[in-house]
């Protein structure tokens, strides 16, 4: 167990090593130099060439890039992700700021896809092939290809303008909560059904259930006391990478509905070329994602014995 | 010795055999089937755009701004008066593009490191996964929508912000299949015959990961279809004029309480679409008998 934990620590490590690599040279990536774009965020149209010099010495960006790039990595062990290019505001605080309005845009949605899926998952398997499951399926996919930007505007347009029941932007009440929840959590949901269904049958093959039902138990107590269990594992765990879903969602939706949180954020910091709260962002999207995926992987292990000696692809 | 040739070809034509019933599968799977005639009549659409579109996609006309459907403008006119119909369907040469191209990139590609990765072991395995690992770090479109909104709007930024964020899966798929293929009896009697590696890759191993990547492949296409269009939709992909849905469905917002159809016909497009390759690649994945991938289900 401990071993386990261990190799995928080391390899976590590895990982965010990597990811802070790639968020620092993002940079990079903007075709010009860094020095000029950024003065040009800064200051505008109007530059003097003093103006770019002058900034370059100050942030540093005179010095060779991989010096740059361990100057960068040393503030970060520090937890410094320096100051926005754009308003000066310390970056970390910022993300820290915008963080709670996406976690809970995000547990909402969690919530709503839970709600849809789970019930249509269990419902299907446990009729396998009827009209119902076929039917399930069939709107899965369908929510599958239906992309979130559409859905929410299509939800604005009828709850929104149409109907007047919720409003269509904006952060604070109960009621914001819920066009972008039902969003997210929506086309989350048409794969979580799926997957559902897909464990919950995989387990009712199994000798065990066979065994329950011929010891004569009903059908209610093999569902509930025995095949849910192990079937929800795989959708429990699944949650890791729902949460990454949700993080990459919560760009396109935040921006839709003028949510304030870290999508928004990363999306204007983008526009703005504002670098260091670009890399911020990035960095804390991938680091956050990075750890859950650790804390479920762990937390399977624990749960499901069996997976710690055939995980180790 | 070959005596021994001839029974290593005998193990892999049946295994192949029994590979190739896939296809009599797929005959009968009418969910495939439908999938790959939707597919057509997109591709239709693609090449006889010019054909089929009763207007200029591009032609501006600002005595007939934000028309309701009719029958000269079937699905209504936009803000500067184009035919959104004629858009859409030009749309349809934008988005396949990208998606053919991205995945024709990505799984040649994915599938190369993959190979490598699972045949090879040792350091090049774990190089390739860390990098596969450090690129599927960054959940969803996230990376790609830096890549693509710094090197600046357009075709290409989009092509190649999908391409550099979209190959770890099928490396990390094709590293799967290699090994467990590599226990398969043909492979390692292949093995104590033709020591080339590069020989045993192409001849052996390769042609057996084609199944799964062709399914991992449609299913891509409509992904990619997605995120391009998501990246057109926040202002970093393809720009107006250019007809594109995602960008088509941003400058139809302020609009949306007046003239819904600005919105509405380049959003179902959007969705007909991506239903049909993910219906195509749901149908070839059950004629192939492989379990749902949660991976790719995840994306």
């Amino acid at each position: 167990m401990w071993k386990y934990i261990a190799k995928r620590l080391a390899m976590v490590s590895i990982v965010i090593a990597g990811v802070t690599f790639i968020a620092f040279s993002a940079m990079y990536f903007a075709p010009g130099d860094p020095a000029e774009v950024i003065a040009l965020a800064r200051y505008g149209e109007d530059l003097s060439a003093s103006q770019i010099g002058t900034l370059r010495e100050a942030e540093g960006l005179d010095a060779p890039v991989h010096i740059q790039y361990l100057i960068w990595v040393g503030h970060l062990l520090r937890l410094d992700l320096g100051k926005s290019l754009v308003t000066s505001e310390d970056v970390l605080a910022e993300i820290l700021q915008k963080l709670p309005a996406t976690a809970k845009l995000a547990i909402a949605s969690l919530l709503v896809s839970f709600l849809i899926a789970l019930p249509a998952g269990i419902l299907s398997a446990l009729r396998k092939n009827s009209l119902l499951d076929r039917g399930c399926m069939f709107v899965s996919l369908v929510g599958v290809s239906i992309p979130n930007f559409w859905l929410g505007l299509l939800l604005i347009w009828l709850f929104a303008l149409t109907l007047h029941m919720f409003p269509s932007f904006g952060y604070g009440s109960l009621k914001h909560f819920v066009l972008p929840a039902l969003t997210l959590g929506t086309s989350l949901a048409a794969v979580t059904a799926r997957l559902t269904r897909a464990s919950l049958l995989e387990v009712l093959g199994q000798e065990y259930i066979v065994a329950a039902r011929a010891r004569g138990l009903d059908e209610h107590t093999i569902l509930f006391r025995h095949a849910l269990k192990n079937a929800l594992l795989p959708v429990i765990t699944f949650a890791g990478m729902q949460f990454g879903y949700l993080l990459g969602g919560a760009v396109i939706v935040e921006t839709i509905f003028s949510w304030p949180g870290i999508g928004k954020l990363l999306v204007d910091s983008i526009f703005a070329r504002d670098f260091s709260m670009i890399q911020g962002c990035v960095l804390f999207i991938a680091v956050l994602f990075s750890l859950s995926s650790l804390a479920v992987d762990i937390l399977y292990a624990v749960l499901d014995p069996r997976i710690r000696y055939d995980r180790h692809d | 010795m070959t005596d021994m040739i001839e029974k290593i070809k005998l193990t892999e034509k049946a295994y192949l055999a029994e590979k190739r019933l896939v296809f009599g599968e797929f005959r009968k799977n009418r969910l495939a089937i439908s999938g790959l005639l939707l597919i057509a009549v997109l591709c239709f659409l693609a090449m006889f755009a010019p054909e089929i579109a009763p207007h200029d996609p591009l032609a501006q006309k600002l005595d007939s701004r934000l028309l309701s459907p009719s029958s000269e403008y079937p699905f209504g006119t936009d803000e500067l008066g184009r035919c959104i119909f004629s858009r859409v369907v030009y749309g349809t040469r934008v988005s396949l593009g990208i998606g053919l191209l991205v995945v024709a990139a990505t799984s040649i590609a994915g599938t190369v490191l993959g190979l490598l990765s699972g045949y090879m072991g040792g350091f090049l395995d774990e190089a390739i996964m860390r990098g596969v690992d450090i690129v599927m770090a960054f959940p969803n479109i996230i990376l790609a929508l830096v890549i693509a909104g710094l090197l600046g709007p357009g075709f290409s930024s989009v092509v190649l912000a999908l391409a550099l964020t979209q190959w770890p899966v099928y490396a990390r798929l094709v590293r799967g299949q290699v090994l467990s293929l590599r226990k398969r009896a043909f492979v390692e009697a292949a093995r104590a015959l033709r020591p080339s590696s590069f020989y045993i890759m192409r001849k052996h191993i390769l042609p057996n990961c084609m199944g799964p990547v062709i399914v991992l492949g449609t299913l891509e296409i409509a992904h990619v279809i997605i995120f391009a269009a998501a990246l057109s939709f926040l202002g970093l992909g393809i720009q107006p004029p250019d007809p594109e849905w995602g960008s088509m469905l941003k400058a139809g917002i302020p609009y949306l309480r007046t003239a819904p159809q600005l919105t509405f016909f380049p959003g179902l497009m959007i969705i007909f679409t991506v239903f049909s390759f993910n219906f195509a690649g749901d149908g070839l994945r059950d004629s192939f008998g492989q379990p749902a991938n949660q991976e790719v289900l995840a994306r």
